[in-house]
């Protein structure tokens, strides 16, 4: 493929989960009930972009990432990387793969073996790709120490000498160790505090400016999104309901679920807003029309038989609705 | 060690009761000092809290925020744990010297807590309604029937619907919203007269954060209750609080009404927060620097003066009391 292949393309992807085989009633046989992780999901990510993925729990961002990386078969569709699929990549397109496409757990301390030092855990993949010498091992570490604020004596310390948010530097310096060219962070900056919270958001930024990296970064916070995100992506059960540049979908969102996130963050000194009600539905079995129409305010007669496509509505902005808010 | 115990005797300003405080406090925790295996925890932190009224205890982790709240349950009551100060409490003249019988009959059922992660606090071998149940049985002498008819009752209020059916749930089979849902329902049980909610909503959703404060607040408020709320995020602060508590390494820097505290802070840490916050039209953010002293290596003078772009040689000698000034309470030598 050209050099001007998108680094990700997603083209439709599917990931469905059979919950059972479907028993037998009175009545014959019941289909088999099928969760929908993802449903006819179409993205693309252009080299040195940065994209949010924003969404309650059980949007699918997660299991989205999970597709991205190869670690889950999508059930249909197709998954790219720079025009190769993922899944059937050539062993040696396969580790250039996993060299340049680093990941960033959640749970910073969890993803950390505790019985290995900071050398060895940022080391791991500098040895696994053969990128330095054993003796320039050390050496090569403090850098990646010093690039995320960290000093070099860290090298000799556990995970569990250090804070929530040293070992969240310690995984952003171990995802970086390969010398990556796209980071795929999966709430990389979710329960910590507001202080540790803009120190890290800044990390990210300016590594992302320096090292010119492409972003993948999914989040349950909009201003985190607003700040670290030329684009955005904002998840509902399993899809995409609306896309296009961060500050323009946040300044005028086209989706009623984009505006009853918005409503929901926290503003200084304004009234709590007026709460989105219910909760997102089980993804077992969704009834025919709009998955969103059960809470949405707008929905209409024609939102629960026909379910809107994801569909360009302007230039770089794309919603799935039938009733967008238009202003 | 040396350098801390000369400071513990230091005055830490005259000002007990300044100003800002409410007429009629319902809880007033009078200079607690907290120390565990002789490391400075928490250094005298005072504040009152009103009849009705909602508090906020804001700052980073470490700073003492849960330890306060656990105090205020009663729950820090170990021979590893040395207790200073007072806590009045409707009445009752210092509950930190009350014992643990005394302390049965309050906690649960006057003071109530609301713990964070919702999935950990409630036991998953038992019913919702086995848990629900237990302080309306053992405190309230609630029988069989009233016990269920009450259950029921609390759970539609905490807005779970079909309750009857929710009673014979395991906590796992509730999503995390409305395991918070029953988690309120339970510290609510007795009607308590404060409540304290320790992040509440921190493991949820925003969507579910908003109903869920809106829940805490309207049960509050129907039951003249006070809340102590422990946040970190200054912007949901700002909307169910009526007074803000920001805490600094065990101490109290800044205090007094949300207005006040939020919108014309005065103290170097408060303006320290706040530049954190993200909002929708941030270009850059400029968090301070580093962390929180490390507890037992605590510095000398302002504890925030290492991190502080105003400190001078004042601050990093002296303790800054806590003081009244444009109708809070202020621990700097350099406000504004």
């Amino acid at each position: 493929m050209s050099e001007a292949a998108p680094i990700f393309r997603l083209l439709d992807v599917e990931k469905v989960y059979q919950i059972d085989r479907g028993g037998w009633s009175r009545l014959g046989r019941n289909p088999p009930r099928r969760l929908a992780a993802l449903d006819g999901i179409r993205l693309t990510v252009q080299a040195g972009d940065s994209v949010a993925l924003v969404g309650e729990s059980g949007s699918g961002k997660s299991t989205l990432l999970r597709v991205l990386l190869g670690l889950t078969e999508s059930s249909d569709g197709r998954a790219l990387y720079r025009g190769d699929d993922i899944e059937t990549l050539t062993d040696e397109k396969r580790r250039s793969f996993q060299r340049d496409v680093a990941m960033i757990y959640q749970d910073a301390r969890a993803s950390l073996n505790p019985r290995l030092k900071t050398l060895d855990l940022i080391g791991e993949p500098i040895r696994q790709h053969a990128l330095c010498p054993e003796s320039e091992l050390r050496d090569r570490v403090a850098a990646l120490l010093a690039r995320v604020g960290m000093p070099a004596d860290t090298a000799d310390r556990y995970p569990g000498q250090l804070s929530g948010g040293q070992v969240r530097r310690v995984a952003i310096a171990r995802a970086l160790a390969s010398e990556p060219k796209v980071i795929v962070a999966d709430e990389a900056v979710s329960g910590l505090d507001v202080s540790t919270q803009a120190q890290l958001l800044n990390l990210l930024r300016g590594l992302q400016h320096e090292m010119g990296l492409t972003l993948m970064f999914i989040t349950h916070d909009l201003a985190v999104a607003s700040y670290l995100c030329r684009r955005i992506a904002v998840m509902y059960l399993g899809r995409i309901v609306e896309t296009g540049p961060t500050k323009e979908v946040l300044r005028n969102p086209l989706h009623p679920y984009t505006r009853a996130l918005l409503a929901a963050s926290p503003r200084f000194f304004e009234p709590i807003a007026e709460t989105l009600p219910g909760e997102i539905p089980s993804p077992i079995d969704l009834p025919p029309g709009c998955r969103f129409a059960g809470r949405c305010p707008r929905a209409a007669q024609d939102c629960r038989t026909h379910e809107p496509p994801l569909a360009t509505t302007r230039a770089n902005r794309e919603v799935a609705c039938l009733h967008p808010l238009i202003d | 060690m040396t350098q801390q115990s000369a400071r513990r005797t230091e005055p830490r300003g005259q000002s007990v009761l300044p100003l800002t405080h409410p007429r009629e406090p319902l809880l007033s925790l009078v200079d607690i000092s907290l120390a565990r295996n002789g490391h400075s925890v928490l250094d005298r932190v005072s504040f009152d809290l009103g009849r009705g009224e909602t508090l906020g205890l804001v700052g980073e982790s470490g700073a003492g925020k849960s330890t306060i709240a656990l105090v205020a349950m009663g729950l820090l009551r170990s021979p590893a744990v040395t207790l200073e100060g007072r806590m009045q409490f409707a009445g009752h003249e210092n509950l930190l010297a009350e014992p643990e019988a005394g302390w049965a009959t309050l906690r649960g059922r006057r003071i109530a807590m609301i713990f964070q992660d919702p999935a950990s606090a409630l036991n998953p071998c038992f019913t919702i309604g086995r848990q629900l149940g237990d302080p309306l049985r053992r405190l309230l002498g609630f029988d069989r029937a009233a016990t269920r008819r009450r259950s029921i009752e609390l759970l539609e209020s905490a807005g779970l619907n079909d309750a009857e059916a929710r009673l014979a749930a395991f906590p796992h089979e509730l999503s995390g919203g409305m395991q918070q849902r029953v988690m309120i329902a339970i510290a609510l049980a007795c009607n308590p007269e404060l409540l304290l909610a320790d992040e509440p909503t921190s493991a949820l959703d925003v969507t579910i954060q908003a109903q869920i404060m809106q829940l805490i607040l309207s049960q509050v408020r129907a039951r003249n209750a006070s809340c102590i709320f422990v946040l970190h995020d200054l912007a949901l602060a700002s909307q169910v609080c009526d007074r803000i508590v920001v805490l600094y390494a065990g101490q109290v820097v800044e205090a007094g009404p949300t207005e006040s505290v939020l919108r014309r802070s005065l103290h170097p840490y408060t303006n320290a927060l706040k530049s954190c916050v993200i909002e929708f039209d941030t270009e850059t953010l400029t968090p301070p620097e580093g962390g929180l002293p490390a507890i037992g290596a605590m510095p000398a003078g302002c504890r925030f003066a290492p991190r502080c772009s105003r400190a001078t040689a004042l601050c990093t000698s002296q303790t800054p009391p806590l003081r009244s000034l444009e109708g809070r309470d202020i621990a700097c030598w350099h406000p504004g």
